[in-house]
């Protein structure tokens, strides 16, 4: 019987050589790699948060390397890096009414949860997100860009939406997991035109 | 512990190619590393496995390592509390061959970075995926899900109608598994429309296993992969494991 359908082949992304490495191996004593590069190092960050002003919270960050070598990289770790780092300070810092509103300090599964999504999520794919706190302990990824969507991570549910047009959206809650997590991703991402 | 397998042992078939897109091994400890003693056990660990000499050149607050190939897709993430490695599509071979080497290396990590004898937490991630090009996905997409899973997996996804205004849709099963000893099995098996002229079949799985010593991790992994081996064969169709057989898709 004939089909309309074939299965191709995926795509597969290619994995990507620093520019200009700082240092390299041509050859491991135990380790099968022809050549690789490494880093061993620590990501800084410039971020201002205004934390004190009106929901939605706007905060500004710029991340610039501590080294040299973060420089080299042009890989995905900085941007999973730096959202870690926002992670970490919005769970120590932000205390009972941190925004004036009876606002609720990071919920610890709300950030264990967080921490699982954006561990387990490419740089690629992070690179497009900021990382907020909503007033009720839960956190919100939402775009860079001037896009309508959102990610809200809480305790045991995340819920999600994106909008382009009428016939261009997709919203959805679903008891949290990482695979969940980054199926509703990547289908933000087709929506947005991320991919 | 040592994993006991509920399957009955059986020869994994190797094949001319996989749709295996991911995998990924990551172990979990406790306690966590100072940010000082996994910068020092780190420079002689990198230098000692592979190669690497960062006397000088590492940040004098890393927490984080990670090494990637150049030409190979395979990559190492050091952390505090956890490593992992990742492969891609292109350098996996067998999980004999690609994984368990590279198993033996954070084993390494664990006794020599973070001088555990056991790790809380040791897992083994896979993900598979078929591009499909159609003419049609809205009117085709219960044959391809047929074409791609074995019925009986899939069933309750054969029966979704899309309506008069078809709009692009993704269906997902969800299943976890608890296996003896602190084993457990997820498994997420998906059918989405992209568009009307793509479709996409995914299976993947995540098998996690609690409180291993790092003398078990080696077979356990490979305990570990042969559950995931007999759940992959068990999950697709006859279509997929001939279309593995072969060189070239077309």
């Amino acid at each position: 019987m004939s089909r309309s359908f074939e299965i191709i082949e995926p795509k597969v992304k290619s994995v990507k050589a620093s520019h200009t490495p700082t240092f390299t191996a041509t050859a491991f004593r135990y380790f099968p790699i022809a050549a690789a590069s490494a880093v061993l190092s620590m990501v800084n960050f410039d971020c201002k948060s205004d934390l004190n002003s009106r929901r939605p919270i706007y905060t500004i960050c710029q991340q610039h390397s501590s080294n040299e070598l973060l420089a080299a990289l042009e890989n995905d770790y900085e941007v999973q890096a730096g959202l870690l780092k926002k992670l970490e300070a919005l769970k120590s810092t932000l205390v009972q009414n941190w925004n004036g509103e009876d606002d609720l300090p990071i919920e610890e599964q709300s950030y264990v949860n967080t921490k699982a999504a954006i561990s387990s999520t490419p740089g690629l794919m992070l690179k497009y997100w900021r990382l907020f706190p909503n007033p009720n302990g839960t956190l919100l990824l939402s775009p860079k860009d001037k896009a309508i969507a959102g990610i809200s991570i809480g305790n045991n549910e995340f819920s999600y939406a994106a909008f382009i047009s009428d016939d261009k959206q997709i919203s959805g809650r679903e008891p949290f997991s990482k695979n969940a997590f980054m199926s509703a991703l990547t289908q933000i991402h087709r929506i947005l035109g991320y991919v | 512990m040592a994993i006991k397998n509920t399957y009955p042992t059986k020869e994994h078939r190797i094949f001319k190619r996989t749709f295996l897109q991911h995998t990924e091994v990551t172990i979990g400890f406790t306690p966590a590393l100072s940010d000082v003693d996994f910068r020092n056990r780190m420079i002689p660990f990198l230098k000692s496995v592979f190669n690497l000499d960062l006397t000088g050149k590492a940040d004098a607050e890393a927490n984080h390592a990670e090494i990637k190939s150049e030409n190979e897709q395979k990559q190492f993430i050091f952390d505090l509390d956890q490593a992992r490695f990742i492969i891609g599509p292109k350098s996996y071979k067998t999980f004999a061959e690609t994984a368990i080497p590279m198993i033996g290396i954070l084993m390494r990590f664990v006794s020599e970075v973070a001088r555990l004898d056991a790790v809380n937490q040791f897992s083994i991630i896979k993900f598979n995926e078929w591009p499909i090009k159609v003419n049609d996905a809205y009117s085709n997409f219960t044959d391809m899900i047929r074409y791609t899973f074995k019925e009986k997996y899939v069933s309750d996804m054969l029966s979704y109608k899309f309506d008069e205004n078809p709009q692009p849709v993704k269906l997902s099963k969800t299943s976890k598994t608890d296996f003896e000893d602190n084993l457990r099995l997820e498994t997420v098996l998906s059918a989405e429309v992209v568009s009307k002229e793509m479709a996409n079949m995914e299976l993947a799985f995540n098998v996690t296993a609690k409180n291993i010593g790092i003398n078990d991790m080696l077979s356990d992994a490979i305990t570990m992969n042969d559950i995931l081996y007999q759940e992959f064969i068990g999950a697709i169709s006859e279509n997929i494991t001939n279309l593995m057989s072969r060189e070239k898709l077309s």
